[in-house]
This record gives structure tokens, sequence and C-alpha cells, in this order.
């Protein structure tokens, strides 16, 4: 089962330290690579990278025996390439279009394989995930709500959550009673006002709560009056309960972000390394109160698809699409939010909690792959501005030192630069 | 709290009327002044999925008084439920009319993702009308997919018990009920359980029954009824026949 593999795969040494020599090795990541050929095209200063990528291409693609040595030979290959996958966008393009339509017919039903695990509940998972989407749409905050705050500040929530993912860590509690948490905390912040004093013990309660409902057993009171350092009493905590509980009207049935990626981790067979990097970025839609306003099922598929790209695991298929719920154009502006909150490089909880090794030290993997993909673009998307602005900036700095042509074998090993 | 009439006490409810609708309402009470924990975990999950959950097969729950020392639940008012009618002769008809409703609202449930986890005749509302609804969402979850373990789930045999007047399974503990199955559906193997020996509990020394033709237990039903009770107690849950599935069947 998913679960023991989770397990396995968390405490074995395959870390991301020897992950690149393994990606090589993958062929479904030639058309990312493409993609920055097609970059390459266009703005010229990047040559060097480019050609780094180049060399991968080579890697990956046993069958051409003659390894191309010249930049003139690779341009053929790369135009090649580019023409083949321009056919396979206009194949592609009338059955995105049949996708809306009829959700059934464009991707493999890999429901099928779990006809025979009951865990899986294939017979209602369709039902089941339909429901789930209705049903996060009910459950969002109010965006704004600091704006009624007469006491609090964003600043001040970025505070309380990195509190809380903290004792999460240290209690052990499910990923799902920290999003749960977050969730009531933020609902709860957008029907009422509450004081600076009172923030915290809105966190307590929240996770308090959140546990009752999503934990097999909930730690007790005494541990929660532990984690706020004895900063309330147990009264207060039951009193703040049932006030949370009456403005919420009982209401704790967000689904999370978590129930979305496993759904779609069907669609690339559970891939741990993409899965343990997805579930930081997810969390970090915790971290950042701009993501209030994005839908659970949005914050999973735009990690899962993020991760993917970091780890350079191929396109975004019509399984995908299909599992996900989500298209490309779709997540741009979620992955956006994402990358602007890794380049500024918290070192917060959430930081140290996926720096650990059971999380195969996540975190230090983005920092490092921010590092090394921050001047050539970071998005997804080639063209996303993002990445354009990245590449003028580096434009001007590489026209002011003209590089030698040595550099360019070099740039082949930057994967190897991610330990 | 003042707004509602208690009638009579109904073993942990209430019968009461609404004084200002004169609606007939069931009170469920859960005392706090002991519950060090505040707010106990099975009435947080109850009221939370009763309020997701709308559905004529499924209790109503209408309003939840929360005061300092109880918690109300009001609930809409079903004067019986099935362990009382057991005590009498159902027909035949009955059994499928109760059954297909039974099934009616479990697969809702399911849809939803939730399992209610304590199906028993007693937590199934009847209404003169002949109407049932499930109540008593106390043990019910929200789950997650792949389904994570919890505590072992509750397998439904209420049809069998409809058509005999008494339970199916009496167990008095989970190794007695566990043998009590195994009498009458046969002690399961490879054969008829593919991988069974891979399940935690299992043990090779189980004692070795055969199966027995669920027909003659259940002398009532007729041969669609008997089919559909088969399918409904297959032991490997991939052969098991979905609530949903089986409304399809008579």
């Amino acid at each position: 089962m998913s679960k023991n593999k989770d397990r396995q795969s968390l405490i074995s040494p395959t870390m991301f330290a020897t992950q690149s020599r393994v990606l090589r090795a993958r062929p479904q990541q030639q058309n990312v690579q493409i993609q920055k050929e097609k970059e390459k095209k266009t703005v010229k200063p990047v040559k060097r990278a480019a050609l780094g990528d180049l060399s991968n291409v080579q890697k990956q693609q046993p069958a051409k025996k003659k390894p191309v040595a010249k930049p003139v030979a690779k341009k053929k290959v790369v135009k090649k390439e580019v023409e083949k996958r321009k056919t396979e966008e206009q194949i592609d393009k009338p059955e995105v279009q049949v996708q809306k339509k009829a959700r059934t017919i464009d991707h493999d039903d890999l429901d099928l394989e779990d006809m025979h695990d009951p865990v899986m509940v294939s017979e209602y998972v369709d039902d089941i995930f339909d429901y789930l989407r209705e049903l996060e749409k009910q459950c969002l905050p109010n965006a704004d709500y600091m704006d009624m705050q007469k006491e609090l500040q964003w600043k001040m929530r970025t505070i309380l959550i990195d509190w809380l993912i903290e004792v999460h860590v240290k209690f052990r509690l499910l990923p799902e009673t920290l999003y749960l948490a977050v969730n009531i905390i933020d609902r709860f912040l957008s029907l009422r006002v509450v004081a600076l004093q009172k923030l915290q013990l809105v966190g307590v309660t929240s996770l308090f709560i959140a546990s009752k409902y999503e934990e097999v057993v909930s730690p007790s009171i005494q541990n929660f009056l532990y984690m706020a350092e004895d900063g309330y009493t147990e009264d207060e905590i039951v009193k703040a309960e049932r006030y949370v509980l009456q403005v919420l009207k009982f209401g704790l049935q967000y689904p999370t972000p978590m129930s979305f990626l496993r759904r779609s981790s069907k669609a690339d067979d559970y891939d741990i390394q993409t899965r343990t990097l997805a579930k930081y970025l997810m969390e970090i839609s915790l971290v950042d109160h701009r993501f209030l306003v994005t839908p659970a099922s949005l914050v999973a598929a735009s990690a899962h698809y993020l991760a993917r790209h970091m780890l350079n695991r191929g396109p975004w298929n019509k399984n995908l699409i299909h599992y996900s719920g989500y298209q490309e154009h779709e997540m741009s502006s979620t992955v956006q939010l994402y990358l602007e909150y890794l380049l500024k490089n918290p070192q917060n909880s959430l930081f140290k909690k996926y720096s650990r090794r059971n999380f195969m030290k996540g975190a230090i993997f983005v920092k490092n792959w921010i590092e090394t993909h921050k001047s050539n673009g970071l998005h997804p998307i080639p063209d996303h501005e993002m990445n354009v602005d990245a590449r003028n900036a580096n434009k001007l700095i590489e026209s002011e030192e003209d590089l030698p042509e040595e550099e360019e074998a070099d740039t082949e090993g930057n994967a190897d630069a991610d330990e | 709290m003042e707004k509602y009439q208690k009638i009579e006490k109904l073993g942990e409810v209430y019968k009461a009327q609404n004084k200002e609708t004169g609606a007939v309402v069931a009170l469920k009470r859960i005392r706090l002044d002991n519950e060090e924990e505040g707010v106990p975990c099975t009435a947080i999950r109850e009221i939370s999925l009763l309020k997701e959950l709308k559905h004529p097969n499924i209790v109503k729950l209408y309003d939840v008084i929360h005061t300092e020392k109880k918690l109300t639940l009001v609930f809409e008012y079903l004067d019986s439920d099935l362990k009382k009618y057991l005590d009498s002769d159902i027909s035949v008809n009955t059994i499928q009319l109760l059954m297909h409703q039974l099934l009616e609202g479990i697969a809702y449930c399911h849809e939803h993702r939730v399992l209610h986890r304590d199906l028993k005749p007693q937590n199934l509302l009847i209404n003169k009308k002949m109407e049932l609804k499930l109540a008593d969402f106390g043990l019910a979850r929200a789950v997650g997919i792949p389904v994570r373990g919890y505590s072992h789930e509750v397998v439904c045999c209420i049809m069998a018990e409809m058509a005999t007047g008494r339970p199916l399974f009496p167990g008095i503990s989970i190794r007695d009920q566990l043998l009590k199955i195994f009498q009458t559906l046969g002690t399961p193997n490879e054969i008829i359980w593919p991988r069974i020996s891979e399940i935690p509990d299992y043990k090779p020394d189980f004692p070795i029954y055969p199966a027995v033709d669920l027909a003659t237990i259940v002398p009532k039903l007729q041969g669609d009824g008997v089919v559909l009770i088969k399918r409904m107690l297959e032991y490997a849950p991939e052969k098991r026949i979905s609530a949903d599935m089986a409304l399809t069947s008579k």
C-alpha cells in the first residue's frame, strides 16, 4: 500500500543528492528541455545555460548514438524536436476541447486498476471528488479580513502560522490537521474581530478542534496548554472552543489539499520525490496569506506541477490534467505565487521542517534549485513574464562580461550542483 | 432551550415539542460539565457531518444549542427504529422497501466520503410512513482516499436480521463474532479471499467451518434476496457489492 511505500522511501538513502543522475535517465523530461531551446532562439545571451541543457538532451536520447558535437548540429536536433512538438500540440488541442464536454474519454482510467483495492474506493471516487470540488468553494475565507481587524496585521498571522507549524511537527500530528487548523483560523478571523492578545488562543484552539476532527487519537487539552507555554488556562481554551464552533456553525468540512494531491499523484504513480516536494510547496499556501483565495485543489495541482518541473519529470500530460482537474495555464498565477515566496527564501519553521531527512531535505533541494535557475527563469511556462524579466536582467549582466566558450561544458553539471 | 417543551424521555433522547412551531423533535443531550476535554470529538464529528449530509434517508439535524454545561442536538422526530420493528413479523415487501432506503442512505454517505461505522437496527429510525433514516453519526468520519486504517468497520447484516427477526451474527467478543461469521459463511481461505493471509490479524489456526446455504437461514427471502445477501456478505472486499450497485439490483 502507498502508505508503506511512503515510509520506506522516506527513510531510504535516496536523497535529492543522488537524484540528478536518476533524472537524466528519464526520457520524459525532453519537452522541458525543448521549451528551454525555444527560449534560446528568442534571447541570445542565455546561450550558455541553454547549451548546458542541450547536453542533457543528448544523454537522454540513447537512440541517437552519434554524439552531436558541434553547436550547428545541435540546432538541427532542436528544430526537429520543436517541429515534432508543434504537431503534438495540434493533435492535443481538439482533445482538450472535448475534455471539457466529456471528461471520461481523453485520459487513461487509472481507477480501473484499483477495483481490487478497497481502500481506494474506486466505485465512489469520481462522486467524492466532484463533491470535494464543490465543498472547497464553501470553505474559502474572506481574503481581505485583515482590513476589518483592528489590532492585527498579516505579519502577525505569519508568526502565528509559523508557530503552529512548529508545534504541529512536535506533536506529530497528521498533515490534514494542520490544514484544517489554519482554515479554521482564517474563517474565524473572517467573521470576528480578534484582539492581538487573543490571537494565539485562536490558533491553539483551532488546532485543538482540528485534532479532534482529524486525528485517530487527539492529544489531550493539557498538551495544548503546554504548546502555548501555559499562556492560557484550560477554561479559556474550552470557552474559546465553544465560541469558535458556534461562529463557524460546526462547519469543519474543509477538504485539504492533501486529498487532491493524493488524487493527482495517481497519474505519476505516486512518485515519492515529487510528492515530498509538492507537500512542501503546498504548505507554503498556509504561510503566505496571498493563497487565501486559492481553492485547495488548485493549491495541490500547482504544487504538484511545480514539483514536477523542478524535478524535470516531463510535461503535464492528459492524465495529470484529468486527475488534478487543471491545465497548465490555469495554474500559472498560483505557481508564480510559490516562486515569489521561494525567491524571498524565508528561514522559518516550514523551511526547517522540510530541511529534515524525513522530508528528504526537500526545502534545501528547492532552495538550490531556485539559486541555480534564478537567472534563467523559474516559471515552467517558458515565455512567462517572470522568466522574461529574469532573462532581461541576466542579459544586462552577461553583456558586460563575455564568457569564454569552455564554460559551456561545465554547465552541463549544473544539476549536480543541486546537492 | 426554552423553545422546546419536553414530552417524554426515550432512552438517551427526549421527545419534545417546539413551542413556536408545534413541531415534534428529538433532543439529544451531551453533558459538558464533566468533560475535561471540551466538546467530545464524537459530537464535533456528528454535528459537522450531519450539517453536510442532506438526504431523505438521513436524519435531519435542525439545530444545535451549545451552552457551558451541555450541548443539545435537535433532530427531526421519528417514532420507531428498526430494532423495535424487528419484534413484529415483517413482510418481504416491507423488507425490500426498507432495504432500498437503507442502501440509498448509505450510498449517499459514501458518495460524500462519509463512513457511518455504526450501522445497526437501533440506529435506523423509521416513522409511520415507513420512511427509514440513518441516525447516530457519533462514530462516523469523513475519510480521505486512500482510506487510512481506522477502527474495525461494522459489516451490514441488517437485511438478514429483518428477514429472521434476530441478528445474523450475535457475537459477544471480537473473536466470538468472527467465529460466528465463519460458522455461517464458512472459514475464509485463499481461494475465497485472495491474499487473506496477508491481513495483520489473520491466524492460520482459525477453526475450519463449511459454509451454510444462506437460503436456509433466511427462508423468507426469495431467490433474488438471497443472491443480494450473498453478494453483500462476500469476504473479499473487492467482490462485495457496493451500496450503489446494490440499489440497482432489486
